[in-house]
C-alpha cells in the first residue's frame, strides 16, 4: 500500500486509535513503515508530519 | 516524549572543565565545516534506549518467526526459480559487508560528533547497521544449504573484482572526515539513493516468492525511515549552521550521488535481467525513485539552500535506458569468475525488455543477444578470455559509453605525477581529479592480479584465491542449481532435497 | 583541490609502472565492436615486439568472437595519433607507455 499527499501528511494518534480499536503509540508507527519519502518534520506523542520546510 | 527525550539523552551531556573542547572532539574541524550551535540540531523521532530496544526487539521477534516456518516448510522450494537467488547472492557478498562498515562508521560518528544529539542518533544508527548485518546474513544462511555462491561473501567481499565496487565505494566514505561520511552515506547512500537501492531487491524478493528476504528488507527499511531522517536533519543542519559550508557540502553532494549512482548499476541489471519474474525495469525505478522523487521533490526543497541537483545527473539521466543491458552484458560474459551464475534471456525476458525499452533494446542490444544465439548452436558460451580495464575511481570495467553515443566507449585519462588514470565517465573522472592522491592508491583486481597478489597466474588460481568453488559461477544453464532444482521439483520422492545426491 | 585531512598525506599509486618490473600495463580498445563489453588489459614486458604482443596476447583474446579475423586490415590509434605497427617493433619503440590505451579499428 502506498499513500501519497501533496505538500503535507499528517498521522495523528487518535485517528489511528479510532480505527484499530486499541491504544496506539506513535512510535508503533516504525514497525509499519517500509518505505518513506519526503522529510519527517514532527513526531511527538500525538501526531507525525511529514512535510517540507520549504 | 519531548521532555523523556531531553532528559535521557541531551541532558547526559556535560561541558568539559579540564580538558580543551577540540582534544575531546578532534575530528570536527579539518574538513573546513563550520558549526556554532550544536544544540540547533533537530531529531524529530526523539528516540530514548528504551524506547528504541522495544520497538527494535519488536522487528526482530516477526522477522525471526517468518524465518523458521520458512525453513521449516521448506519455503526455497516456493521461489520462482533457484536462478532467481543470483540477486541475493549479489546482495549478501555486496551489500551485507556494508551494514557492517555503516555500523562501524557510525559508531565512530557516535564518539566524535560534539552534539550530544546527533551522537545518540548516530548511535541508533550503528546498532540499527548491525542488526541489519546479522539479519541478512541470518535469512540468507537459510539457501547456503541448498545452493552455491553463498558460502564465502565475507572473504570475497574482500577479494573478487566485482565486488570491489561497492567496497571501494564505501571505503571511499569510511576514510573521509565525519562531516563527508554524514552527507556520503547519511545522505547522499540512505536518502538520495536508498529507495532505488532497496526497494528493488525487497520487492524483487516479494514477487519471487523469497518471503523471508522481503520481511527482513522491511524490517530493515523500517529503521531506514530514521536514517533518511538522519541524513536530511545532517545536511539541513549544516547548511543553516554557515553559508561558508554550503559550497563544500555541495561538493560532497556532487561526488556521492555519482559514487552511489554507478553503485546501483548491480541493480539496474538485477531488476532488468537476473529477476525470473519481472517486478518493473530499471527505467521505471530510476523515473520514480531518483526523478519523480529526488529531483522532483527534495532538491526543491532544498534549493531554498542554494544547493543545485548533483553535477553529472544528467549523464545518469541520459543513460537509463541503456544502463542495465551494457552491465549484463558485462556480467554475462565474466561470469565465469564470479560467485553468482548468469545465462542467455530467452524469448519472453527478450520481449519484455523490448517493450519496456523500446528505444534502445531491439537497436542495440538484441544484436549482440542473436549473435550470442548462433554462438551457443556453434556450442560456443560467451566468457572473456582474459581481464578487462577499469575504471580508477568506481572500479567497474570501463563498460559505459559516451553520454551522448551509445555505440563508443567512453574513454577519460587523467595525469597525476606522470602515470596514466583512466575514468569510466565524466562524473569519474571529475572525482578523480578533485582528490587524486586518494585514488591513486585504488586496489584494482585486475591489476593486482598482474602484479601477482590474487593468488596465482591462471583463472583456476584466482577463482582459487578467491573461494569460488564449482558450482558457484558461469552459465547458470546446467549449473549445479538448475541441476538440483530440476531434481527436486520433478522428484516424486522428496526425502533426498538438500542432499548431494 | 587535494585530499582535507588530519595529517600529512602523500601516498604511491598502487599500479605505478615498477611494480611491473620491465613490463607495463597495456589496454586494448576493440573500436565499433560491442562483443567486447570493455577494453582489455594486458601485461606485456616494454620489450616484447609488436607481432608477439599480437599473436601470443591479442589472438588468443579476440579469437573468442566467432567474427574475428586476424588478417583484417585495421586502423590502430596511440595518443590520438594512428600508427602502423610493424611486427618486429617493440611496444616501447611504437611509443607505448604502461597504462596506455591502443585504439584499435577494423576497416570495412
Amino acid at each position: 500500500m502506498r499513500i501519497t499527499a501533496p505538500g503535507r501528511l499528517v498521522i495523528t494518534r487518535e485517528s489511528v486509535e479510532e480505527r484499530l480499536g486499541r491504544e496506539w503509540e506513535t512510535h508503533e508507527f516504525q514497525l509499519a513503515i517500509v518505505s518513506y519519502f519526503g522529510h519527517i518534520k514532527e513526531w511527538d506523542d500525538d501526531e507525525i508530519v511529514i512535510a517540507w520546510d520549504h | 516524549m519531548k521532555q523523556r527525550y531531553e532528559a535521557l539523552t541531551r541532558d547526559l551531556d556535560w561541558e568539559p572543565s579540564y580538558v580543551a573542547k577540540s582534544d575531546v572532539f578532534p575530528h570536527t574541524e579539518f574538513e573546513g565545516i563550520k558549526i556554532h550551535d550544536w544544540s540547533k540540531w533537530e531529531d524529530p523521532f526523539r528516540l530514548t534506549v528504551d524506547a528504541y530496544t522495544k520497538y527494535q526487539a519488536e522487528k526482530d521477534k516477526r522477522l525471526y518467526a517468518v524465518l523458521d516456518g520458512f525453513a521449516q516448510s521448506q519455503g526455497h522450494l516456493t521461489l520462482t526459480e533457484a536462478s532467481y537467488l543470483n540477486a541475493m547472492k549479489l546482495f549478501l557478498q555486496g551489500v551485507t559487508p556494508l551494514e557492517y562498515q555503516a555500523h562501524r562508521n557510525f559508531a565512530y560518528l557516535a564518539r566524535h560528533l560534539n552534539g550530544p544529539g546527533p551522537r545518540f542518533a548516530a548511535l541508533c544508527q550503528s546498532i540499527d547497521e548491525m542488526r541489519h548485518t546479522q539479519t541478512e546474513i541470518h535469512t540468507l544462511s537459510n539457501y547456503n544449504k541448498y545452493y552455491g555462491g553463498f558460502h564465502n561473501y565475507l572473504e570475497q567481499h574482500d577479494r573478487v573484482w566485482y565486488l570491489s565496487v561497492p567496497k571501494s565505494f564505501f571505503d571511499d566514505a569510511l576514510t573521509a572526515g565525519p562531516f563527508e561520511f554524514l552527507i556520503a552515506i547519511g545522505f547522499s547512500f540512505e536518502y538520495l539513493l536508498t529507495n532505488l537501492l532497496f526497494v528493488p531487491f525487497m520487492s524483487g524478493a516479494s514477487f519471487n516468492g523469497d518471503l523471508p528476504t522481503m520481511t527482513f528488507g522491511f524490517s530493515a527499511q523500517s529503521d531506514e525511515s530514521r536514517h533518511m531522517t538522519l541524513g536530511l536533519e545532517a545536511i539541513k543542519f549544516l547548511l543553516e549552521q554557515d553559508e561558508a559550508n554550503v559550497p563544500i557540502v555541495q561538493a560532497w553532494i556532487d561526488k556521492w550521488f555519482w559514487r552511489g549512482y554507478r553503485v546501483t548499476a548491480l541493480v539496474a541489471q538485477m531488476l532488468d535481467y537476473m529477476l525470473p519474474r519481472k517486478v518493473m525495469s530499471w527505467k521505471e525505478a530510476f523515473e520514480l525513485y531518483f526523478e519523480e522523487q529526488m529531483l522532483g521533490g527534495l532538491f526543491q526543497d532544498l534549493a531554498f539552500y542554494g544547493i543545485t541537483p548533483p553535477k553529472h545527473v544528467d549523464d545518469a539521466i541520459a543513460e537509463k535506458e541503456i544502463l542495465s543491458h551494457q552491465v549484463y552484458w558485462t556480467l554475462y560474459q565474466f561470469s565465469h569468475a564470479a560467485a553468482f551464475t548468469t545465462t542467455f534471456p530467452d524469448a519472453d525476458a527478450q520481449t519484455w525488455l523490448a517493450e519496456n525499452y523500446p528505444g534502445t533494446f531491439d537497436k542495440l542490444y538484441k544484436p549482440l543477444w542473436d549473435k550470442e544465439a548462433r554462438n551457443l548452436e556453434n556450442g560456443g558460451r560467451h566468457f572473456v578470455r582474459g581481464l578487462p580495464q577499469l575504471c580508477q575511481v568506481c572500479q567497474i570495467p570501463m563498460l559505459f559509453t559516451e553520454p551522448d553515443d551509445p555505440t563508443t566507449l567512453c574513454q577519460r585519462e587523467s595525469v597525476h605525477n606522470g602515470e596514466k588514470f583512466q575514468t569510466c565517465s565524466n562524473g569519474c573522472q571529475w572525482i578523480f581529479e578533485r582528490e587524486p592522491e586518494k585514488y591513486v592508491q585504488a586496489w584494482l583486481p585486475v591489476h593486482q592480479i598482474y602484479q601477482g597478489n590474487c593468488g596465482g597466474p591462471t583463472v583456476p588460481d584466482v577463482l582459487a584465491w578467491y573461494g569460488i568453488q564449482e558450482g558457484d559461477g558461469g552459465e547458470y544453464k546446467g549449473s549445479v542449481d538448475d541441476t538440483n532444482w530440476k531434481s527436486w521439483h520433478n522428484a516424486a520422492d522428496h526425502s533426498h532435497i538438500g542432499s548431494e545426491a | 583541490m587535494t585530499v582535507r585531512s588530519i595529517g600529512a598525506y602523500d601516498f604511491p599509486s598502487r599500479s605505478r609502472q615498477e611494480l611491473y618490473g620491465d613490463d607495463q600495463l597495456v589496454h586494448l580498445w576493440f573500436q565499433e565492436n560491442p562483443w567486447f563489453c570493455a577494453s582489455a588489459c594486458f601485461r606485456a614486458p616494454k620489450a616484447m615486439t609488436w607481432g608477439d604482443f599480437w599473436n601470443a596476447l591479442v589472438v588468443p583474446f579476440a579469437e573468442e568472437d566467432p567474427d574475428f579475423d586476424p588478417e583484417a586490415r585495421r586502423v590502430f590509434t596511440l595518443h590520438g595519433a594512428q600508427f602502423e605497427p610493424r611486427d618486429d617493433q617493440t611496444l616501447e619503440e611504437i611509443g607505448v607507455e604502461h597504462k596506455d590505451v591502443i585504439g584499435m579499428r577494423v576497416l570495412v
